[in-house]
C-alpha cells in the first residue's frame, strides 16, 4: 500500500515551480543502491547512449569533458 | 547484458507506460545524459503521481519486472531473473508532479520521445537527493550538478537558481558548488 510522498502538500498552494514537495528520507527509505557497474555494463551503456542519444548529445558533450566518465548513481 | 536489452527494456517501458496513458518523467542518470552529461547508469528513474503506482506495477510484471524495494517515496524493480536493468520511480503528489511536467521538455532518448525533467528541477532534484539521505556526495551528485549547470549553461545569478540553491543545497555544498563555478572549466 503506498504511502503518501509526504506529510505536507506546501506546493499544491504555491504557485512557485521550484517549490516541490520532496519527501523528507529518512535511514532506510531512500532507494536502494547499486552496485558498481562491471566492465561489461559501461560498455553497455555507452553504446547506449552512442546508439540511442539525442540529437544535440554530442554538441553538449563536447561543452564540457567528463573528467569521471564511468560514474555510477 | 547488451547495448540491445538496454535500448529494449527502456523501449518497452516507455512504450507500455504511454499506451496506458501515463504521464511519467525521465529523471536520475539518464536525465542527466540526456541534458548533455554522460555517466553510467544502469537504471532508469522516472518520476510518477503517487496514484499511478499500481498501474506502473502491473505494466512492469507484464515486461517480466518484480518490485524488490518499496518505500513512501520509492519503488524499485528488477527484471525476475535478476540481473539486467532496473526501473525506480519516485513517487510524488500530484501537484508536484505538474510542475516537474511543466519543466519537462520531450526529448529524443533511447529511441523513445519522452518527457526530460527540466535542467533546473534536475539540480532540485539532486541537490535534494544530497540533504535527505546518505548518499556519497563527492562520488555520485555533485559532479551531476555541477555538470548540469555548466553544460547547460544556466545562469547562476538568476533568482530562481538562487531560490533553488536556498531551498535545497546544504550550506557546505552550496559553498563549494559557488567556488567550483566560479572556476573556469
Amino acid at each position: 500500500m503506498p504511502h503518501p510522498a509526504s506529510k505536507s502538500d506546501s506546493s499544491a498552494i504555491s504557485s512557485d515551480p521550484f517549490d516541490l514537495d520532496l519527501p523528507e528520507i529518512g535511514p532506510g527509505e531512500g532507494p536502494l543502491d547499486h552496485p558498481e557497474p562491471t566492465f561489461d555494463e559501461q560498455i553497455a551503456h555507452a553504446q547506449f547512449l552512442l546508439a540511442a542519444a539525442p540529437p544535440d548529445f554530442y554538441e553538449l558533450r563536447r561543452a564540457l569533458m567528463n573528467p569521471e566518465p564511468f560514474r555510477l548513481d | 547484458m547488451s547495448a540491445d536489452s538496454m535500448s529494449t527494456i527502456f523501449q518497452e517501458a516507455v512504450r507500455a507506460a504511454q499506451a496506458a496513458g501515463r504521464d511519467f518523467i525521465l529523471i536520475g542518470g539518464h536525465a542527466v545524459n540526456a541534458r548533455g552529461y554522460e555517466r553510467t547508469t544502469l537504471d532508469f528513474d522516472f518520476a510518477i503521481p503517487l496514484d499511478d503506482l499500481a498501474a506502473w506495477k502491473n505494466i512492469l510484471s507484464g515486461l517480466g519486472y518484480r518490485s524488490i524495494h518499496e518505500t513512501k517515496a520509492f519503488a524499485q524493480f528488477e527484471p525476475v531473473g535478476g540481473g539486467g536493468f532496473r526501473v525506480d520511480l519516485m513517487l510524488v503528489n500530484d501537484a508536484t508532479f505538474a510542475k516537474l511536467l511543466a519543466g519537462s521538455e520531450v526529448r529524443s532518448y533511447g529511441g523513445c520521445e519522452i518527457c526530460v525533467a527540466g535542467v533546473l528541477h534536475l539540480v532540485a532534484l539532486k541537490l535534494h537527493a544530497t540533504r535527505t539521505w546518505d548518499r556519497d556526495v563527492q562520488g555520485k551528485d555533485y559532479y551531476d550538478i555541477l555538470s548540469l549547470i555548466r553544460i547547460n549553461r544556466i545562469d547562476t545569478c538568476a533568482p530562481e537558481f538562487q531560490s533553488i540553491l536556498d531551498r535545497y543545497a546544504t550550506p557546505s555544498i552550496k559553498e563549494r558548488l559557488l567556488s567550483d563555478l566560479k572556476r573556469s572549466v
